[in-house]
């Protein structure tokens, strides 16, 4: 044996005993012999072609009960792990590109890490994922289940009686789009009528709440918001996009007020409904007015962009996400990880949130600078959080009912899909103690 | 380098003056301006772009208010982004006319070109003061905010015209405006409201709407096949459906919408025929043929048999042998006959009757129309006849046919010939002596594969290889695929065998046979696991068995090959069919 060879062997063994699998797999070779490096890092940055993909393969490994590090700020929020055959198979297979380091490449970065705006967080096990989706949505309407899907994170689907049935205690994490906590059906009702998935959306939702004891939809949903609220009080971590967001503050905040047009339950909304909401009973908005008429597709003056409401239609402009501190605000940091930090902006039924309905002590992610609203928000609740990003699909900034689905195969880069990504994960963060 | 063209600029400018100055115009001689126009215009066809503007210029200054001078100096200067150095010459034409709708348009554009908004709606004003009755500038202005995607602000210009003018003048912007919100089925209710009143917007709607998404497609078609009433909205929904590329469903709905009257039914059969030839698919041929048969019918004389031969030839086209030999009985009994343009349907006719195995009737057909076709068809349909013989298995016919022949043409034949003996050898150099220009681009592909796949096989004489293209050649798939596994089995495992392997397993492949794929395309990576074809046989192999539902051993053999062969370029497109398999992206 050639003494470079039995040199390799005896560093493989040392490695293999301190850190189980490690240098089993080789599937990924640099230029390098890399059999002495008993780490991989997962790049973040422009230099990764999978980034969707990476957080899939870090929530897998995570699952598979290995630990991993989130270098937030190193390299547009790289991941570091140990090596575990399994992991750089999976890597391999999906096409995230991955580093192989030595201990002393690995102290060089967290030297860097230690001297800069930068922070290693541990990841410690996968949260268990639930997205609210009513049973005949298509997968593809909803931009984090496509996220979930492509990055191939496990996920479980809840509706109504899930949720009012106690189940949402089984999970950490918890994802909304674009329903309407109204029950109003995103006031998609006059536009759409006749259309078979308004019809089959408004026979499900009359069936649930009928079988649940409910007057009628708008009164089932506002239970289904107040059971999400406790959710989040409870210690778990909420993520709504697009509608949700809006909707969901409105049904908490509509609690014995009729809000709901009269196609919805019957009767019209109380004319005097902007008086009476109780806005101390939600999580991230105050004061806002709602839009009664049943004809325009909006639900208040929380959303700055107003895409169908036509004179006060805002163009969309691009966003920027915040630089926080990585080691005094990690967690604001976790969810802004990217490789970019100016974004185009996307429309939803919710686009954007105007700053002067945002809560005292809401954690601002993201905005359009110049503007009135703000993109991406955060706060607490309770013992758990909530994150709201606004707007429907981050890769299809005009996203029309019928459009069809978007392909991240196109878009592996995405940096709005990471925003999103950024949320499943940081949940396996947080059982560290975090200073904010 | 200064050529003709310019020369003859200055030459026009001296004779008109000198070149510049206020007395060019009054000094000009009649015709200099268009002459002028003329060589810019060939300077602008050449892209020179600079030159064609000085022409351009040229012309102007001896009739400053020469229209198609203004238009070309603004083509050209938008073209070499100097558009904004146009003012001089624009300015002194509108000091001369005012109120002309195209200086004023120009105007317009110029300023939206420049991005210039204050200036664009002054300019707009300006206009509309001129012609207070016109929907011309709330069409320019509203144009030029569509194409800039600012549809709020279009939408304000179009608003203030309603107003103004009402609806109907501005119904095509209005629709425009609702395609470009994605309110498609909007879009085509306006668009056929615009239609109904002035039918030679037509073209225009259809371009519009051809961009409907998929999706929507269902409601614009109900809107304009069910809900609105008239045949002018079936005839829309036609178009659309052409322009989709489904021609059997627009011929389905144009055929109760065609006018009683005979003018327009000529026009509405004509416009649609010419729209089918546009989509190259075998259905669009065949529609073609309907349509044209149905048009010969309404037409009299020499027009009826052209629009009869034109049919034969999208008949041909499409296949239909019988459907073009219907449409050519009367013409084939008589050549002499015949209108101009029968030839080459006769052409496409006998082709059609030897690829059909009719050899004896092409050669009488042949025999009856060569005077007439020219030497190269003649010769190209003595080849196709050759070629017939050959499938019939009878290769002395064959080579008595092409005889005399030595063209590129015949040499690609006699290459086959060999090779359907097993004679790899001799069927190279065949087709090395034939290259990639004899016959269509479809059948030099085809040859240059099976060229490439001979030469990795190493012995010179594999008669069982032959056989099976023979038979592949003749339709019997099935005994070819049985042939080609005798083949692969005399064969050496990296000499040929992977190779012919996977020949095989893509031939079964093409034919949906996945049962008999599947053997062939593992038969590769047993042979020859390092060779180049192996991932390429492997991803064929994930494709089959997806394909027949064994999703679970589709994956196994993605990952296999991913893993397997990381340096290969099939391996971005694994990974993508990797994520189908897994239900991870959509499709």
């Amino acid at each position: 044996m050639k003494r470079r060879d039995f040199l390799a062997a005896v560093a493989g063994g040392v490695v293999g005993l301190g850190r189980k699998g490690a240098g089993g797999g080789g599937l990924i070779r640099l230029g390098r012999d890399d059999s002495m490096a008993g780490w991989m890092l997962i790049p973040m940055d422009a230099s990764q072609p999978q980034q969707l993909k990476a957080y899939g393969v870090i929530f897998r490994s995570l699952k598979a009960g290995w630990k991993t590090e989130w270098l937030l700020n190193y390299r547009a929020g790289s991941f570091l792990l140990e090596r575990d055959a399994r992991t750089e198979r999976d890597a391999a297979l999906v096409g995230v590109s991955a580093q192989f380091l030595t201990d002393s490449d690995v102290l060089d970065i967290r030297g860097q890490i230690a001297s800069g705006n930068m922070e290693a967080i541990p990841l410690e096990k996968a949260p268990k994922v639930a997205v609210y989706q009513s049973p005949s949505a298509q997968p593809w309407d909803d931009a984090v289940r496509i996220a979930l899907a492509y990055a191939d994170i496990e996920h479980d689907k809840l509706w109504d009686a899930e949720v009012l049935g106690g189940q949402l205690k089984n999970y950490e994490w918890l994802h909304l789009h674009h329903e309407d906590f109204t029950g109003q059906y995103s006031k998609f009702y006059l536009t759409y009528s006749g259309s078979p998935w308004l019809a089959d959306a408004v026979q499900r939702n009359t069936q649930m709440a009928k079988q649940w004891g409910f007057a009628n939809v708008a009164e089932l949903k506002k239970q289904v918001a107040r059971r999400i609220r406790t959710f989040v009080e409870n210690g778990g971590f909420l993520f709504a996009m697009c509608t949700a967001t809006e909707t969901l503050e409105i049904a908490l905040a509509a609690e014995g007020v009729d809000v709901a047009a009269a196609y919805a339950d019957g009767t019209p909304p109380d004319a005097a409904a902007n008086a009476k909401l109780r806005w101390d009973r939600t999580m991230a908005f105050q004061n806002g007015h709602l839009e009664l008429s049943p004809a325009i597709a909006s639900f208040s003056d929380i959303d700055g962009h107003q895409v169908n409401n036509t004179p006060l239609r805002q163009q969309l402009g691009a966003f920027k996400l915040f630089n926080f501190s990585a080691k005094i605000d990690p967690v604001p940091a976790m969810l802004v990880q990217c490789h970019r930090q100016i974004i185009p902006d996307f429309y939803g039924l919710t686009t954007s949130f105007i700053q002067s309905r945002l809560k005292p002590g809401v954690t601002v992610l993201a905005d359009e600078p110049g503007a009135p609203w703000v993109k991406y928000i955060h706060g607490d609740y309770g013992k758990g959080t909530w994150t709201f990003l606004g707007g429907h699909d981050p890769e299809d900034p005009q996203h029309q009912v019928g459009d069809p689905a978007t392909d991240l195969t196109l878009h592996p880069q995405s940096p709005g899909y990471r925003l999103i990504l950024n949320n499943v994960l940081f949940p396996a963060a947080k059982k560290r103690e975090l200073k904010t | 380098m200064i050529n003709g063209r310019v020369l003859r600029i200055l030459a026009l400018l001296v004779a008109a003056g000198g070149g510049g100055g206020s007395g060019a115009a009054a000094q000009a001689r009649p015709g200099a301006a268009a002459e002028l126009v003329t060589d810019a215009l060939d300077l602008e066809r050449d892209e020179r772009y600079p030159e064609a503007a000085e022409g351009f210029r040229a012309a102007l200054r001896v009739e400053p208010s020469n229209l198609s001078a203004l238009l070309g100096l603004e083509r050209v200067l938008k073209s070499s982004r100097q558009l904004p150095t146009i003012f001089p010459q624009l300015q002194r034409a509108l000091s001369r006319d005012s109120r002309n709708p195209v200086l004023r348009a120009i105007e317009l554009r110029v300023w939206t070109g420049i991005g210039n908004d204050d200036s664009v709606t002054a300019s707009a004003e300006r206009w509309i003061q001129t012609a207070p009755e016109s929907p011309d500038p709330y069409h320019e202005w509203a144009g030029g905010l569509l194409a800039a995607g600012r549809l709020d602000d279009a939408q304000r210009v179009l608003g203030v015209a309603t107003a103004k003018l009402g609806q109907p003048p501005m119904l095509p912007d209005l629709a425009q405006l609702a395609a470009g919100r994605g309110q498609w089925v909007e879009a085509a209710r306006l668009w056929h409201t615009a239609v109904a009143g002035a039918e030679q917007l037509a073209d225009l709607a259809n371009e519009n709407l051809t961009a409907v998404p998929e999706a929507t497609r269902p409601q614009v078609l109900t809107l304009l096949s069910r809900t609105l009433p008239g045949a002018a909205a079936r005839r829309m929904a036609a178009d659309l459906e052409l322009g989709w590329g489904h021609a059997p469903q627009a011929w389905a709905l144009l055929e109760p919408a065609i006018p009683a009257d005979r003018l327009q039914a000529e026009q509405v059969l004509q416009r649609f025929a010419d729209r089918a030839r546009l989509s190259r698919s075998r259905d669009s041929y065949r529609v073609r043929g309907v349509v044209l048969e149905r048009l010969a019918g309404v037409l009299t004389g020499v027009a009826s048999e052209r629009a009869r031969v034109d049919a034969a030839r999208a008949y041909a086209d499409a296949g239909d042998a019988v459907a073009a030999e219907r449409m050519l009985t009367r013409l084939a009994a008589d050549s002499a006959r015949a209108p101009t343009g029968a030839n080459s349907a006769m052409v496409l006719l006998i082709a059609m009757m030897a690829d059909n195995g009719r050899v004896e009737e092409a050669e009488a057909q042949l025999r009856e129309w060569s005077g007439r076709m020219n030497g190269e068809d003649a010769a190209q349909l003595r080849q196709r006849i050759s070629w017939a013989w050959i499938v019939k298995g009878d290769f002395l016919t064959a080579k008595t046919v092409i005889a005399d022949d030595s063209s590129i043409g015949s040499m690609a034949i006699r290459g086959w010939m060999a090779l359907f003996t097993g004679d790899l050898k001799i069927a190279t150099k065949n087709f090395r002596a034939a290259g990639p220009g004899a016959g269509t681009r479809e059948q030099a592909v085809q040859r240059t594969q099976i060229a490439g796949l001979i030469q990795r096989i190493e012995p010179d004489s594999v008669p069982d290889f032959g056989r099976a293209l023979l038979l592949l050649a003749q339709g019997d798939t099935t005994a070819a695929l049985t042939q080609f596994a005798t083949a692969a089995e005399s064969l050496p495992p990296r000499g040929g065998r992977a190779d012919v392997l996977f020949y095989a397993g893509q031939v079964a492949e093409a034919k949906g046979d996945h049962a008999r794929a599947q053997p062939f395309l593992a038969g590769v990576l047993l042979a020859d696991p390092q060779g180049a074809v192996a991932p390429v046989a492997e991803f064929h192999l994930a494709q089959s068995l997806f394909a027949t539902g064994n999703a679970k051993e589709s994956q196994d053999r993605l990952e296999h090959l991913i893993l397997t062969y990381p340096q290969s370029a099939l391996v971005p497109q694994a990974r993508r069919m990797l994520d189908r398999v897994r239900g991870r992206t959509p499709g």
